[in-house]
C-alpha cells in the first residue's frame, strides 16, 4: 500500500474512532447543560462541521502545486500574527484566556493557524538555498517572525501552546544548516525567559506544582483513576463513569481518560500503535520526498502531530503537566481538526509526489 | 531528526509503561477509591411487618413519610446545609449542625417531616435527600401502646411485640447505588446493582379489636371514676389461653417513639407486681379440697373475731358470724382461711400453688415478664403461711392470677396464655395443655365461685341474663418498706362467663382507688359492665339466655325491696 493510502486510511478510521468517542465522552454532559441546549449531539454536529470544513482543506491541499504552498508561507504567517494580535484585543474569552475569536457559527483558534503557516514558512525558508550563504539579518528576521507568533500566543495567555511551538521551532531549525549558535542561543533564551516569565502565570506555576504533587488536583487524579479503572480489557463502551462531570473538559483536554477507561490497556495499546504507525508512514514519507522543502514539511507535519498526541496522553496520565492539549483526530475541537487535516493533505500530497519521483 | 524521534519515542514508552502499571498492575488498587469517588450506597429501608388483630383488622401498620437525610461527602459546609434545613422549618439552625456532627456518611437529620418542606427541599440541594419512606404508624396508640410497644425513630422495636418480634417484623433492607455527579446530585445508574427491601412479617395477635376497646374504655371509665393511679383488665379465651384484650390505663402514644415517661411505657397486666389478696384464696382452697383437708361443710370460723398467730392479730373485712368452708370463701374470710391452711399444711398449699403457676412466668409474649415474689415453704413461719393463705406475703402478675382461675373455668386444666396468632403466616406459638386438678375439684371450685357472684362479695359482677363466676380481691397495698401503706388498696376481680360452659375469663383490676376502694364495689361492677358489653357484640348473643327480660325484672323487684 502507497504511504498516502497508508495515511489516509489511519487518519480516516481515527477520525471515525474520533467521532465515536466523542459521542461518548460528551453527551452526558452536553444532554445536562444549558448552553449546549441539552442536546446530546451537540459536541459531535460541531466536530463533524470542523470535519467537513477540514476534509476539504485536505483535498485541496492534497492536489495543490507544493510550489504554490511555498510562495503562500510568508503572507501566511503574516496574516495569522495579526489574527493572534486582534485576539487579544477582541477575542472571547473562555476559563480566563483569549484564545478565540467568535466567528458566528464557530469559534476559531488563531494559534493553530499560526503553528501551521509556522511550519510552512520555516520549511520554505530552510529549503530556499544554502543556509551557509545566509546573512545574519535574514536569519535573525526569521526567527524574529516566527518568535513574535509565539510570544503573542504565550500572552493570550496559551503558554503550552507556545511552549511547544517553539520547541517546533528548535526541531525544525535543527534539520537546516543554519548555524548552531542560533539554536543553542534560543535554547538558552527558552530556559531563561522560562525561568524569567513563569512566575508570571499562576496558574502555569499551580499546574507544575499539581504535577509534583504538592497541590491536589482533582482533574488529574480522577484521571488517573478513571485510566486505572479501565483495567485490561476497560469497563466497556460507553460505561465510562468518570466522564459524568468528574473530569473537567473531558471531551477535548482529557478524551484519552474516557479511551483508556471504557477501552482498557488495549484499546490504549491500539491507539498509541496507530499513532506510531503514522509516525513511522510519516518519516518514510519524509525520507522518501525529493525536495528539501517536501522532507522538512513532510517531518514537521508528522512530528508535531505524534508530539501532540503523545503529550495528550502523558497529561492524561500525569506524566506531564496539565495543559489545554487536544488529542489530535479525536478530541473536540474545530480550528485543531481543520489544521490538522490541512496537514495530512499536504502529508499525503508529498507523499504521492514523492512515489511518483521514484 | 534521529534525537528528535528517540525523545518521542523514549516519551511514548514512558506512556506505555504508566499505562500498563495503573491499568494491570494496580487497577485493583483504586477500586474502592473509584466506587466512592463516584457512586454512593443509599439504603432503601424496609417496611416494617404489620400487627393485626385476631380478625385482620390492622393495628399497627405503615405510612408513607417524607425523611430527610444529609450526604456528608456531598456536604460543602454545614452551616450552609443547617441553613437550608432550618428555613425551611424543619429543625433549629443549631439542630441541624449538631446532628451533622455525626460521623455517619448518610445521616438521617428529620423524619416525617411537613410535606411543604419535602416539597421545598426534594431534589434541589446536592447534599440533602428527602426520602419518601415508609414509617410506622398505629391507628389507636393509646389503646393497644401496652401490647405493641413501639419503635424508636430509627424504625427499630423497642418495646412490647414490636421489640419482641423485632427480627420478624422490621424485614430486610436493601440498598441502591447512586451515580453521582461531582457538581452535586445524585441520580440512578442502570449499570449498579440495586437491591429493593424486603418487607418484614405480619403479626397477627390473639387481641381482638372490638374487646381491647371494650376493655380498654372501661379501664379509664374507672380510673377517673375512682380517680385511680392505674387500671388495668385482661380478657381471655378460656379454652384456647388466648389474649383477646389487655388494656392498661394510663398508657402513652405509641407514635411518639417514646418520648414518653419510660414508667407507663410497660404492660402493667405483665410487667407490674402486686399482694393478690383474697383472689388468691382459691389456692389453699383448691389444695384443702385436693388433700381432702376440710370438707364444704366444716367449721373453719368460730364466733371469734380475731385470730393471734405468732403474737399478730388477723381480722376479717366485716364481722362474721359462725363460718364453713364454702361461706369462708364465698364472704372472703381471712380468719377462715388462715384456718383451712394450716388444716391443709403449708406444703400442700406450696405444692398446689406451684402448680397452678404461682411464683413461674407464663411465658406470654410480652418481654420483661415478672415471675412474682413466692418464696419457698420451708421458709414460712405460721402468720407468714397464714397470711399467704390469704394472699398476701406473696406477689403475682395480674395474668400469673388469671391464669390459675382459668385452670378452675377450664375444667381443671391449665393453658399458656398467649397473645400472638401468627408470626408471618405460620404458627409458632408453642400451646400447652395440662391437666393440674381434677373434674370433680374443677366443678367444685366452679360451683363456690358461682356463689360468689350470687350470694357473696361479688354479686355486683352479676350480669342480667348471663350466670357469671368470679372472685373478689381487696389488697392492701404493701410498702417497699415493709408494712402495708394505710388507705392504699388493689382492688381486683376475676371472673367467667357463661359460668356452666365458660368461654371468657376476665381480670379487672384497679390500683390506688380514691374514696372506695372494695373490689365488690369497684372490680366487681367493672367486670360486670365489661361482660355486658361483650355479649352486646353481635357475635357474643347467643351466650344471653331468653331468661333476660325476667332476670332483668327480678333485678328491679330487688331493688325495690332493698
Amino acid at each position: 500500500m502507497s504511504n498516502d493510502r497508508k495515511i489516509l486510511l489511519i487518519v480516516s478510521l481515527l477520525v471515525l474512532f474520533g467521532i465515536f468517542t466523542l459521542f461518548n465522552a460528551s453527551s452526558f454532559i452536553s444532554s445536562q447543560l444549558e448552553r449546549c441546549g441539552h442536546n446530546p449531539f451537540y459536541y459531535v454536529i460541531k466536530q463533524v462541521e470542523a470535519i467537513f470544513i477540514g476534509g476539504i482543506a485536505m483535498l485541496v491541499l492534497n492536489k495543490i502545486d507544493l510550489e504554490k504552498l511555498k510562495k503562500m508561507a510568508l503572507p501566511g504567517l503574516i496574516f495569522s500574527i495579526m489574527l493572534l494580535a486582534i485576539v487579544l484585543i477582541v477575542g472571547k474569552e473562555i476559563n480566563g484566556a483569549k484564545r478565540w475569536l467568535d466567528l458566528g457559527i464557530t469559534n476559531f483558534q488563531p494559534s493553530e493557524m499560526a503553528e501551521f503557516f509556522i511550519l510552512l514558512y520555516l520549511s520554505a525558508f530552510i529549503s530556499s538555498s544554502k543556509i551557509g550563504k545566509k546573512t545574519h539579518e535574514k536569519i535573525i528576521a526569521v526567527l524574529v517572525l516566527c518568535l513574535t507568533a509565539i510570544v503573542l500566543v504565550a500572552v493570550e495567555p496559551n503558554l503550552s501552546t507556545a511552549l511547544l511551538m517553539y520547541l517546533f521551532v528548535i526541531v525544525l531549525l535543527l534539520l537546516s544548516d543554519i548555524p548552531r549558535g542560533y539554536i543553542f542561543s534560543m535554547c538558552v533564551f527558552l530556559v531563561v525567559g522560562f525561568l524569567a516569565m513563569i512566575p508570571r502565570y499562576a496558574h502555569a506555576v499551580t499546574r507544575l506544582k499539581m504535577l509534583a504533587g504538592s497541590v491536589h488536583s482533582e482533574q488529574a487524579e480522577n484521571s488517573i483513576l478513571a485510566i486505572a479503572n479501565g483495567g485490561f480489557f476497560g469497563q466497556g463502551i460507553g460505561m465510562g463513569k468518570f466522564k459524568l462531570f468528574f473530569i473537567p473538559e473531558v471531551h477535548s483536554d482529557f478524551i484519552f481518560t474516557t479511551i483508556a477507561e471504557e477501552f482498557g490497556f488495549i484499546g490504549c495499546i491500539i491507539l498509541i500503535g496507530a499513532f506510531l504507525l503514522f509516525l513511522k508512514t510519516g518519516i518514510d514519507v519524509a525520507k522518501n520526498s525529493y525536495s528539501t522543502f517536501s522532507k522538512v514539511l513532510a517531518f514537521g507535519i508528522t512530528f508535531i502531530i505524534f508530539t501532540k498526541a503523545i503529550t495528550h496522553i502523558a497529561i492524561s496520565l500525569k506524566i506531564a503537566p496539565t495543559t489545554g492539549l487536544v488529542l489530535p483526530f479525536i478530541s473536540y475541537g474545530g480550528s485543531a481538526m481543520i489544521f490538522n487535516l490541512a496537514m495530512i493533505g499536504i502529508l499525503m500530497n508529498i507523499a504521492r509526489d514523492g512515489y511518483n519521483a521514484k | 531528526m534521529n534525537y528528535a524521534i528517540i525523545a518521542l519515542l523514549v516519551l511514548t514508552g514512558l506512556v506505555v509503561i504508566r499505562t500498563a502499571s495503573l491499568q494491570i498492575f494496580s487497577s485493583f488498587k483504586f477500586d474502592k477509591v473509584v466506587s466512592s469517588k463516584n457512586t454512593i450506597k443509599i439504603a432503601d429501608n424496609a417496611e416494617r411487618g404489620e400487627i393485626l388483630d385476631r380478625n385482620g383488622e390492622s393495628i399497627a401498620t405503615s405510612i408513607k413519610t417524607f425523611n430527610l437525610y444529609v450526604l456528608k461527602p456531598m456536604m460543602k459546609s454545614a452551616s450552609n446545609v443547617a441553613e437550608v434545613v432550618s428555613s425551611a422549618g424543619i429543625l433549629s439552625y443549631n439542630d441541624v449542625l449538631s446532628r451533622l456532627n455525626s460521623r455517619m456518611l448518610y445521616i438521617p437529620v428529620s423524619y416525617d417531616i411537613p410535606q411543604s418542606a419535602a416539597i421545598q427541599l426534594k431534589n434541589k440541594y446536592a447534599s440533602i435527600v428527602v426520602k419518601e419512606e415508609k414509617t410506622r404508624y398505629y391507628i389507636n396508640p393509646h389503646m393497644f401502646s401496652n401490647i405493641t410497644g413501639f419503635v424508636g425513630v430509627d424504625n427499630s422495636g423497642l418495646e412490647g411485640i414490636e421489640y419482641l418480634y423485632n427480627d420478624d417484623l422490621r424485614g430486610k433492607n436493601g440498598f441502591a447505588i447512586f451515580q453521582k455527579k461531582p457538581n452535586g446530585k445524585i441520580y440512578k445508574h442502570p449499570d449498579y446493582p440495586e437491591k429493593l427491601s424486603q418487607k418484614g412479617k405480619d403479626i397477627v395477635l390473639t387481641i381482638d379489636k372490638r374487646f381491647q376497646e371494650i376493655a380498654y374504655n372501661i379501664v379509664e371509665e374507672w380510673c377517673e371514676k375512682f380517680n385511680a393511679k392505674q387500671g388495668s383488665a385482661i380478657i381471655m379465651d378460656v379454652k384456647t389461653g388466648e389474649i383477646y384484650a389487655m388494656a392498661d390505663y394510663p398508657t402513652y402514644n405509641s407514635n411518639l417513639h417514646g418520648k414518653e415517661n419510660p414508667q407507663i411505657c410497660k404492660n402493667t397486666s405483665v410487667v407490674n407486681l402486686f399482694e393478690p389478696g383474697s383472689i388468691f384464696k382459691l389456692i389453699p382452697a383448691v389444695s384443702a379440697l385436693e388433700n381432702n383437708a376440710v370438707k364444704l361443710d366444716d367449721i373453719v370460723k368460730t364466733s371469734v373475731d380475731t385470730l393471734r398467730i405468732n403474737g399478730k392479730k388477723i381480722t376479717d373485712a366485716h364481722d362474721l358470724d359462725i363460718l364453713t368452708f364454702e361461706k369462708a370463701f364465698i364472704l372472703s374470710s381471712n380468719i377462715g382461711f388462715a384456718n383451712i391452711g394450716e388444716k391443709t399444711g403449708k406444703e400442700n398449699v406450696y405444692n398446689t400453688a406451684v402448680k397452678f403457676g404461682i411464683g413461674r412466668k407464663t411465658n406470654i409474649n410480652v418481654p420483661g415478664e415478672q415471675r412474682g415474689f413466692f418464696t419457698d415453704y420451708s421458709k414460712w413461719i405460721p402468720i407468714h403461711f397464714a397470711n399467704i393463705c390469704f394472699g398476701q406475703g406473696l406477689s403475682v402478675t395480674s395474668i400469673q392470677i388469671l391464669s390459675a382461675y382459668n385452670a378452675i373455668a377450664n375444667n381443671g386444666v391449665l393453658v399458656n396464655p398467649k397473645l400472638v396468632k401468627s408470626v408471618g403466616g405460620s404458627n409458632l406459638i408453642k400451646n400447652s395443655e395440662k391437666r393440674i386438678v381434677s373434674q370433680s375439684i374443677a366443678d367444685i371450685m366452679n360451683d363456690l365461685l358461682k356463689k360468689v357472684v350470687s350470694e357473696g362479695t361479688g354479686v355486683k359482677a352479676q350480669v342480667a341474663g348471663i350466670n357469671v363466676a368470679g372472685k373478689t380481691g381487696t389488697a392492701e397495698k404493701a410498702s417497699e418498706k415493709g408494712g402495708y401503706m394505710r388507705g392504699k388498696y388493689i382492688s381486683s376481680f376475676i371472673g367467667y362467663f357463661p359460668a356452666d360452659d365458660p368461654k371468657f375469663i376476665i381480670l379487672t383490676l384497679i390500683d390506688e382507688p380514691k374514696g372506695l376502694y372494695w373490689a365488690s364495689e369497684i372490680a366487681a361492677p367493672m367486670f360486670s359492665e365489661i361482660v355486658k358489653r361483650i355479649v352486646n357484640l353481635y357475635d357474643y348473643r347467643y351466650m344471653l339466655s331468653d331468661k333476660k327480660e325476667s332476670a332483668e325484672n327480678e333485678t328491679r323487684k330487688n331493688n325495690k325491696r332493698s
